[in-house]
C-alpha cells in the first residue's frame, strides 16, 4: 500500500465478505484446536479410567496402541501445522483481495 | 579440571563472543536491538525459536526421564511439542500483527493505557525471571560437576556471559547464539545416536532387548504408568504444557523478529519440526542410556537421572565425546537464559521505561542506553535469585512456570484476540487471579505446606485464570475505549493498520 | 596430550609452509580470482584435491597405543589408522571456492583415502566431502567478505574435526580402539586444525590484499588516462586526434606499442615496430577485423595471430579494443606486447575498461553536440510563430478586393505569397541578411497599405552597405506591426512609422519609431522580457523577438523601448556579422 493510499477501515469493517471469511477462518481454527485438545487431553484420561477394560480388549496390541498414540501426536502436530500453512495461505489471498478493493487512492477522490 | 572439557567450554564461549561482536555492529538502532530489524528468515527464526525453547532441562532431563521411566517420559516430551499447534493456530499471527517489540504493545492495541501495559509488563517480567531460575541452577550444577568449579562461581560465569550477549549484541546476538545452539544440539544428538547404533550393529532390536533386561521395570518399561501414578497430576501437567508455550514471553517476542507475518508462520512451523525431531531423538537417547549403559551405572552417577545422556556419551566415546556433549549442553543453557534475559530486558525498557515513565519521549540513543542498563540489572537479579535456589527441583520449576504462563498470559491473549465482550477489568482480574492462584497452590502444595498433594497447579489455576477473566469482564460495563473489536479483527487477520 | 598437540603443530607447520609459498606464486594467486564457471570449479577442486592428498600424508599413523610419525607417511598397514590433515585443505577449498569446490576436492581426498585402505577408511573418506561442503555453505553464508575472517575461521575449524572423531567412533569396528584413539588425538587435532585454518585464511587474505592493491593502482592509471584524453577528444574527433591519443596511451601504459585505427586503416602507431606498422596501412590482422565486426575485445597470443609480414617484428602479442561512438564501432585501439606473459587478467581488464571509458567519452561529446543542434532547432521553432490574425485579415481583404479590383487583389496575393515565402525561411535559417528581412517587411507593408491606405505612412531609411548584416528573420515586421496596432491612433492623424538603420562603430543601430500613443508606462520595463498575453499576440511576438536575438546574437542585443512626446520608439543593436553562416539559405532555393 502506498503512503498516499488510505485503507478505508470503516468500509472494511462493515464488508460482509470480509466478516464471512474471518468467521470461516475462526471456525476452522476453533474446530481443529478443540478436536486436537480432545485428542491430546481427553483420550489419555479415558484410557486411564478404563485402563483395565481396554487392556483386556486389546491384549497384545496394547503396547502398539500406546506407542502409536504417542507417535500420532507427533505426526498430528506436523500434519496440522502443514495443513494450517496451506489453509492460511488461501485465506491470506482471499482477504488481501478484499483489502485491495477497499484501498482508496486519495488522488482519485 | 579436565583439559578436554575446558577446551570445548572455551570454544563455545569464544565462539559466542565472536558472534556477539559481529552482532554488536548491527545493534545501533532500537529496531535492530529489539527485533534484529526483522532480518531473520522464517527458517532461521524457526531455528532460533527451537534454540530458545529446548532447555537443557529437556535435553538432559527428558532423556533421563525416559531412561528411568520409559513411556511416560516420552509423553512428557510430547507435551512440549503439541503446544506448538496452539501457538501456531491461535496466538502467533495475532501477536505479530498487533505488536511491535513486546507483549505490552500487543495488548495495548486493544486496551491502550499505561495501567494495562504495566500489568502485562510485570507479568511478563515475573514469568521470565522465574523461568530463569531453574535454567541457571541446572547450568550451575552442570558446570560444577564437569569443570569442578564452585556452584556459585559457575552461576556467576553463566550469568555474566548471558548479560554480555544481550547488552552488547541485542536481539541479533541472542538469535544467532540460539541458532548455532540448535545446529550444535541437533548435530550432536544425531552423532550420538549414530554412534549408539553402530555399537549395536544397527539393530534396534538388540537395543530394545537390552533395555528390558537392564531396566528395573523390565517389561513394564515400555508401558505407560511408570511416572504418572495420579491421573489428576498427569492431567494437570499435560494441560500446563500444551497451553503454556503460548504464554511464554521469550517465545512470543520471537514472533517479531522476521520480515512479515508469513515468515512468523513459517518460523513457528519450522520450530515445531525441529523440536519434534529433537524429542524423537531424545527417545532414542533415553532408551540408549538404559539399554546400553545399564541401570546401575546411571543411578550411581546421578540418582535423579539428569545426567543419563552424558553417561551414555561417556560409554560411547569416552572423554572427548562427553566433553562435546557437555559443550552442547552448555550452549543450550546459554541460549535459553540469554533469551530470557532479553525478554525481561525488552519488556522493562520498552514497556515500562519508554512508554510509561518517559511517555514515549525518549530518543533512540537513550532507549538503547536504558535497554542495556536494564539487561545488566536483570542479569544480576537472576543470578542472585538462582544463587539461593541451589537445592530446587529443576523439572518441577519448569513445569510450574508453564502452568503459570498458561494461567495468566495465555488466557489474556486468547480472550483479547477472540472475545468481543472482553475488557480491561476482565484482563486485569484474569492476570491477578492467575498469579495468586498459582502462588497459593505452590504454598499449599507439597513443596511448602503439603496440604494439597498437587505438584502442578495447572488443572486448577488454568481454568481459574480463564474463568476469573470472563467473570471480571461481565462485571464491568462494556469497554468502548481503544480499538473496537471489529477494527481489531481487521488488524489481526490482515497485516495492516496495527504496527506502530 | 600436550606433547601430541605440539608435535601435530610441528607437522602442520609443513603444510603452512607449502601454502605460504603457493600464495607467493602468481599462478596460484589467480586461483583467488573468483570466476565461477563449471570449468574453474572443476579446475580448483582438482588443485585443492591434489593439495589435500599431500596433506593426508603429513599426518600421523596410529596403531594401538603407538603413534608413529614418519617424515613422510608412505605405508599404512591394515591395522593402522591414518589421521591426516586433508581436512584443513578441503575446508579452505570450500571457504574460497564455494561448496562445490569443497565437495569436489573432498571427493578426491576421499578416493585417495579409500585407496590407502587403512582401518578407518570409511570415516576418513566421508569426512572430507562433508567438511568441504559444510565449509563452503558456511563461507557463502558469511559472504560479505571475500575471504572469511580468521577469527571466524578459527571457530568454524573446530567442528569438522569433532565430526571426524564422531565418524571414527561410528565406523571403527573395534570399540575400545576407537574410544582410545578419539580420546588421545581428539583435542590436539581440533586445536591444530582450527589454528591452521585460521593461519591459512590469514595468509590468503594478505595475498588478496596485495592483488587488490595492484588492481587499485591499475584503476587509478586508467582513470588518469581518461582524464587526459577528454580534452583531446573535445578538440577534434577520434580520427583526427589519433596520433596524440596513441602517444598518450603509449606514455601512460606499460606497453611496447600502441596503434589507433579506424574501421579500415591504421591511423597512428607509436612504439616498437614503427618502421613497418605505418599510419595509412590497411588493417591486416584477421583479429582486428573480428574485433571491428563483432565489437568484442580480441587477444592475439602469438606471432602467427598478429600476421605481421616483417620477420624481425618484435611484437608477439596484442589486445585489440573496439571503440564505440553512440553504439557504432568507429575504430580500434591496439595494445602490443613483446611477450605473451605480459598479458594477464589485469591487462585485459584494463584494456576493456579503457575501451569503455574512451567510447563513453566520445559518445558523451557527441551527445553534447546533438544538444546544441537541438537547441538550435528550438530556436527555429520560436521563430516560426507567425501571427495568424494577419493571415485571416489578408484573406478577407483579397476576398473583398476580388469583386472590386481584381488586379489589385492579384497584387496583394503576390505580396502575401512573398511574405509567406519569407516566413518559410524563418523555419530554415536562424539568421538572414538584412536585405531579405527588409523585403519581408515591404511585402507586409504592401498588404497593410491595401487595408489602411491613407492612414499609414512608412519610411524606411537604411544606410548603404548594410545589406548583408545578419538579423534574425521576422524581427522588423512584427515591430512595425506592433507600432501599427498600438502606437497609432488611426482615426486622428496620419500614422507615421520610420525605420532607421545606421552603422555605428562595429554595430548596426536599428530603430522603429512611431507617432502614436506610445507604450503604456507601466509596461515599459516588462515588454519583451516576459510574454505578455494580449488578445492579439503581440506581447508574445515582442518576447519572441527578444529571446531569439539574445539567444543568437548575445545577451546585450535585446530590444529597448522608450516613449517620446509624440510616440514610442523601439531600438536595438546588431553586431556586424559578415561571416557567412552555412545555414543561410538564398532566396532561389525556396520556391
Amino acid at each position: 500500500m502506498l503512503e498516499k493510499d488510505r485503507l478505508d477501515m470503516e468500509a472494511l469493517k462493515e464488508d460482509k465478505e470480509f466478516q464471512e471469511l474471518v468467521h470461516d477462518k475462526m471456525r476452522y481454527l476453533l474446530v481443529t484446536i478443540v478436536g486436537f485438545l480432545l485428542f491430546y487431553l481427553v483420550l489419555p484420561l479415558l484410557i486411564s479410567f478404563y485402563r483395565n477394560q481396554i487392556s483386556s480388549f486389546l491384549g497384545e496390541l496394547f503396547l502398539v496402541f500406546f506407542w502409536g498414540y504417542a507417535f500420532t501426536l507427533f505426526i498430528a502436530t506436523w500434519l496440522l501445522g502443514w495443513h494450517y500453512w496451506r489453509v492460511a495461505t488461501i485465506y491470506d489471498r482471499k482477504i488481501s483481495t478484499i483489502v485491495k478493493r477497499k484501498i482508496i487512492n486519495t488522488e482519485e477522490s | 579440571m579436565n583439559l578436554t572439557y575446558f577446551v570445548f567450554f572455551l570454544a563455545i564461549v569464544v565462539g559466542t563472543l565472536i558472534i556477539t561482536h559481529w552482532a554488536a555492529g548491527r545493534s545501533n538502532t532500537t529496531h535492530q536491538f529489539y527485533v534484529a530489524s526483522g532480518n531473520l528468515t522464517g527458517f532461521q527464526n524457526g531455528m532460533a525459536i527451537a534454540g530458545d525453547y529446548i532447555s537443557s532441562a529437556s535435553f538432559l532431563g527428558i532423556a533421563g526421564l525416559i531412561a528411568f521411566h520409559g513411556y511416560d517420559g516420552f509423553i512428557y516430551a510430547t507435551g512440549f511439542l503439541v503446544s506448538y499447534v496452539i501457538l501456531l493456530f491461535l496466538i502467533a499471527e495475532p501477536v505479530r500483527n498487533l505488536g511491535t517489540y513486546t507483549l505490552g504493545d500487543v495488548v495495548a492495541e486493544r486496551f491502550p493505557g499505561n495501567g494495562m501495559r504495566l500489568a502485562v509488563a510485570i507479568s511478563a517480567i515475573i514469568i521470565s525471571l522465574l523461568y530463569m531460575i531453574p535454567q541457571l541452577v541446572a547450568s550451575g550444577l552442570l558446570i560444577h560437576l564437569l569443570l569442578g568449579v564452585d556452584y556459585a562461581a559457575a552461576v556467576w560465569i553463566i550469568g555474566i556471559l548471558m548479560t554480555l550477549y544481550v547488552v552488547w549484541g541485542g536481539m541479533f546476538a541472542t538469535s544467532w547464539v540460539q541458532i548455532i545452539k540448535t545446529v550444535l544440539l541437533m548435530s550432536g544428538t544425531i552423532l550420538l545416536i549414530l554412534i549408539l547404533f553402530s555399537r549395536v550393529n544397527w539393530d534396534i532390536g538388540i537395543l530394545l532387548d537390552q533395555t528390558v533386561k537392564n531396566s528395573p521395570l523390565g517389561e513394564k518399561f515400555f508401558f505407560p504408568g511408570n511416572l504418572f501414578d495420579s491421573v489428576i497430576e498427569s492431567f494437570s501437567l499435560m494441560l500446563a504444557l500444551v497451553l503454556g508455550t503460548a504464554g511464554l514471553p521469550h517465545i512470543l517476542i520471537r514472533m517479531f523478529t522476521v520480515k512479515d507475518v508469513k515468515d512468523t508462520r513459517l518460523s513457528v512451523l519450522t520450530a515445531s519440526w525441529i523440536i519434534g525431531l529433537f524429542y524423537l531423538m531424545t527417545l532414542l537417547l533415553g532408551i540408549g542410556a538404559i539399554g546400553f549403559v545399564g541401570w546401575e551405572e546411571l543411578v550411581t552417577v546421578d540418582p535423579s537421572g539428569n545426567l543419563s545422556a552424558l553417561v551414555l556419551a561417556e560409554f560411547l566415546g569416552g572423554d572427548f565425546l562427553v566433553a562435546f556433549v557437555t559443550a552442547v549442553a552448555f550452549a543450550t543453557i546459554i541460549a535459553v537464559v540469554t533469551g530470557l534475559v532479553f525478554a525481561a530486558t525488552s519488556t522493562f525498557s520498552h514497556d515500562i521505561y519508554f512508554h510509561i515513565i518517559k511517555k514515549r519521549k525518549a530518543d533512540e540513543q537513550e532507549q538503547l542506553r536504558v535497554a542495556r542498563i536494564t539487561a545488566i540489572m536483570m542479569g544480576c537479579l537472576s543470578i542472585l535469585l538462582s544463587l539461593g535456589m541451589k537445592e530446587s527441583n529443576v523439572a518441577f520449576l519448569v513445569s510450574f512456570m508453564f502452568a503459570t504462563a498458561a494461567s495468566t498470559i495465555m488466557p489474556l491473549l486468547i480472550l483479547t484476540f477472540y472475545w468481543k465482550r472482553f475488557n480491561k477489568v476482565g484482563a486485569l482480574t484474569g492476570l491477578a487471579t492467575g498469579f495468586i492462584a498459582v502462588f497459593f497452590l505452590y504454598v499449599l502444595g507439597p513443596q511448602v505446606l503439603g496440604i494439597i498433594s498437587l505438584y502442578n497447579p495447572g488443572i486448577i489455576a488454568i481454568p481459574l485464570g480463564f474463568f476469573s477473566a470472563i467473570v471480571g469482564a461481565f462485571c464491568a460495563k462494556r469497554d468502548n475505549q481503544g480499538t473496537s473489536f471489529e477494527e481489531l479483527k481487521v488488524k489481526i487477520h490482515t497485516s495492516i493498520g496495527g504496527r506502530q | 596430550m600436550f606433547e601430541l598437540t605440539i608435535t601435530l603443530f610441528e607437522r602442520i607447520g609443513l603444510l603452512l609452509i607449502i601454502t605460504f609459498i603457493l600464495t607467493r606464486i602468481p599462478i596460484f594467486r589467480s586461483l583467488l580470482d573468483r570466476d565461477i564457471s563449471v570449468e574453474t570449479v572443476i579446475y580448483h577442486a582438482f588443485v585443492f584435491g591434489i593439495l589435500s592428498i599431500i596433506a593426508t600424508h603429513i599426518g600421523v599413523v596410529v596403531k594401538g597405543d603407538e603413534i608413529r610419525f614418519s617424515p613422510w607417511v608412505l605405508e599404512v598397514k591394515q591395522d593402522e589408522i591414518l589421521v591426516g590433515f586433508s581436512l584443513v585443505i578441503v575446508m579452505i577449498a570450500g571457504l574460497l571456492g564455494g561448496p562445490f569446490v569443497g565437495f569436489g576436492s573432498g571427493i578426491i581426498a576421499a578416493f585417495y583415502v579409500f585407496l590407502i585402505g587403512d582401518v578407518g577408511w570409511i570415516a576418513n573418506s566421508i569426512i572430507n566431502p562433508l567438511a568441504g561442503l559444510a565449509a563452503g555453505w558456511t563461507g557463502q553464508f558469511f559472504s560479505q567478505e571475500r575471504v572469511i575472517a580468521p577469527n571466524k575461521a578459527l571457530f568454524i575449524g573446530i567442528f569438522p574435526p569433532v565430526l571426524h572423531m564422531g565418524l571414527l567412533l561410528i565406523f571403527l569396528p573395534n570399540q575400545k580402539v576407537a574410544i582410545d584413539l578419539v580420546n588421545t588425538i581428539g583435542i590436539p587435532l581440533v586445536i591444530t586444525n582450527s589454528v591452521a585454518l585460521a593461519i591459512i585464511t590469514m595468509m590468503i587474505r594478505i595475498a588478496l590484499n596485495e592483488t587488490e592493491r595492484e588492481a587499485a593502482l591499475e584503476t587509478n592509471r586508467a582513470l588518469s588516462i581518461t582524464e587526459k584524453t577528454l580534452p583531446l577528444l573535445r578538440q577534434d574527433s577520434f580520427s583526427d586526434k589519433a596520433e596524440e591519443i596513441a602517444q598518450l596511451l603509449y606514455d601512460e601504459l606499460n606497453v611496447d606499442a600502441i596503434s589507433v585505427t579506424d574501421r579500415k586503416d591504421v591511423l597512428a602507431h607509436i612504439g616498437l615496430g614503427r618502421d613497418h606498422h605505418c599510419p595509412g596501412d590497411r588493417l591486416k590482422m584477421l583479429l582486428s577485423h573480428k574485433a571491428i565486426e563483432g565489437g568484442e575485445i580480441q587477444v592475439a597470443y602469438n606471432k602467427k595471430d598478429i600476421q605481421c609480414r616483417f620477420e624481425k617484428c618484435p611484437l608477439t602479442t596484442a589486445i585489440m579494443v573496439p571503440i564505440y561512438q553512440s553504439g557504432e564501432i568507429i575504430g580500434l585501439i591496439n595494445l602490443y606486447y613483446r611477450h605473451s606473459q605480459q598479458i594477464r587478467t589485469v591487462e585485459t581488464t584494463l584494456a576493456r575498461g579503457l575501451g569503455t571509458l574512451i567510447s563513453n567519452q566520445i559518445s558523451g561529446l557527441e551527445a553534447e553536440r546533438m544538444k546544441e543542434l537541438l537547441k538550435d532547432a528550438e530556436m527555429r521553432n520560436l521563430q516560426a510563430q507567425i501571427n495568424p490574425h494577419f493571415l485571416f485579415n489578408t484573406f478577407n481583404l483579397i476576398h473583398s478586393l476580388l469583386r472590386v479590383d481584381a488586379e489589385y487583389a492579384r497584387h496583394i496575393l503576390v505580396q502575401l505569397s512573398q511574405y509567406m515565402r519569407a516566413n518559410l525561411k524563418i523555419a530554415n535559417a536562424s539568421l538572414i541578411p538584412l536585405h531579405d528581412e527588409v523585403n519581408h517587411l515591404n511585402a507586409y507593408l504592401e498588404i497593410v497599405k491595401a487595408r489602411f491606405s491613407d492612414q499609414i505612412e512608412v519610411n524606411i531609411d537604411i544606410e548603404s552597405g548594410l545589406e548583408n548584416v545578419l538579423i534574425p528573420p521576422a524581427t522588423l515586421q512584427p515591430l512595425v506591426e506592433n507600432s501599427i496596432r498600438h502606437g497609432i491612433d488611426i482615426q486622428k492623424e496620419l500614422g507615421k512609422i520610420t525605420v532607421k538603420m545606421k552603422k555605428i562603430d562595429d554595430r548596426v543601430f536599428v530603430e522603429v519609431e512611431d507617432n502614436g500613443k506610445g507604450f503604456p508606462e507601466e509596461l515599459l520595463l516588462t515588454i519583451g522580457k516576459e510574454p505578455l498575453a494580449g488578445n492579439d499576440g503581440n506581447g508574445l511576438a515582442l518576447y519572441n523577438i527578444n529571446e531569439r536575438m539574445k539567444g543568437l546574437l548575445g545577451e546585450h542585443t535585446g530590444l529597448h523601448f522608450e516613449n517620446h512626446d509624440n510616440g514610442g520608439i523601439v531600438f536595438f543593436e546588431l553586431p556586424i556579422n559578415l561571416r557567412s553562416d552555412d545555414e543561410i539559405v538564398s532566396e532561389s532555393e525556396v520556391s
